[in-house]
């Protein structure tokens, strides 16, 4: 199981690709109707104007600022990091799941899940940077992983032979 | 929840955001729809209420030549910006009174029209009536609410009469030594002639 495969990463860029394009163009055309909304403007009809122009920045501002920070930055980063560890050398470790333990920040916007992998007669604890490893990656299993910068990049589950 | 989370997570932008928004539009409302002190003539009103757009809009029906527009604004306005002057003052007779002790430079002397009640100091004309406080009869009654903005009791001081005076140091008042055009005195003529 790969976490970074090369489909996982692409899929990743095109969505942060279409999520950019999408607010580039609304926030383009939150300003075309607050600049469409000055022309013509005077002391009549200043107030509503002022009033309409407020209401689009702000929906329209706090919008892409939730999307940009919440969904956009989360993403690139993961991106990033993931094509960091694929092109870093990777270390095997065989071993046993003890624990998939809890989801912790390592640092802004990337989350890793801390695993307790015994190895023989020691207990290494390794960072699984996907969440949702850690669900798949049950305890008990005995498996491979492959390391990269201290976090886990793909692994092999061990199945005994019926 | 999620979402929720995010959303407080930051409100700090939001807040900013908005801040910067009404800032940044404000400023762009004020700087179009805006022009020069000697295209202008601004008129500060001493009311607890004032419907400034309507009077505004009023006063812009006969604007004198060379000028664009009037703006008329609270006083409480010009206590807060500071930057704007006023041409014409509409004020209480006691903050007049006041006014006239402790800045009598700051009024210029005007000549009486003709039918209109004025204000005197040492026999010079300072200011012309108005409202009256006794009848209840004033100009633009429809449009300004006749009551000082330093209330007592929270609903404005007791009725008083009203007088319009022009600053005299207004470039638009021909008988300063700056002036340019004599536009304040037309607009006050305009708001005398404004009976409801």
């Amino acid at each position: 199981m790969e976490l970074y495969a090369p489909e996982y990463l692409n899929t990743l860029r095109r969505k942060n690709h279409r999520l950019r394009t999408a607010l580039t163009v609304l926030s383009g055309l939150a300003l075309l109707v607050c600049i469409g909304l000055c022309i013509g403007v005077n002391t009549a009809n200043a107030r509503p104007r002022l009033l309409w122009i407020l209401a689009v920045n702000l929906v329209v501002g706090w919008f892409v600022i939730y999307q940009a920070v919440c969904r956009y930055r989360p993403a690139r980063r993961e991106l990033a990091h993931g094509e960091h560890l694929n092109k870093a050398e990777r270390e095997t470790l065989t071993g046993t799941v003890e624990d998939t333990g809890t989801v912790i920040r390592i640092r802004n916007s990337v989350n890793a899940r801390k695993l307790r992998v015994k190895t023989g007669t020691q207990t290494v604890t390794i960072n699984i940077n996907n969440a949702r490893a850690g669900e798949v990656l049950g305890a008990g299993n005995p498996l491979t992983l492959y390391l990269a910068h201290g976090f886990v990049t793909a692994w092999e589950v061990h199945h005994a032979d019926p | 929840m999620r979402i929720l989370k995010n959303i407080l997570s930051n409100l700090h932008r939001f807040v900013l955001w908005a801040l910067l928004s009404v800032l940044f539009w404000s400023w762009i409302f004020t700087f179009l729809t805006d022009t020069a002190p000697a295209k202008k003539v601004t008129v500060f009103i001493d009311a607890v209420r004032l419907d400034e757009l309507a009077l505004n809009l009023r006063l812009e029906e006969d604007l004198p030549d060379g000028i664009k527009m009037v703006r008329v604004h609270n006083l409480d306005y010009q206590m807060m910006g500071g930057r704007e002057t006023g041409d014409l003052y509409i004020l209480p007779a006691s903050k007049l009174a006041r006014t006239l002790t402790e800045h009598p430079q700051t009024v210029a002397p005007i000549e009486l029209p003709p039918g209109c009640e004025g204000y005197d100091q040492d026999g010079v004309c300072c200011g012309v009536c108005v409202y009256d406080a006794e009848t209840g009869v004033g100009c633009a009654t429809d449009k300004v609410t006749y009551r000082s903005g330093d209330p007592v009791d929270g609903a404005g001081s007791s009725a008083e009469n009203y007088y319009l005076c022009i600053n005299a140091a207004s470039i638009h008042y021909a008988k300063n030594e700056n002036a340019i055009d004599n536009a304040a005195w037309q607009v006050a003529m305009t708001f005398l002639r404004l009976v409801p």
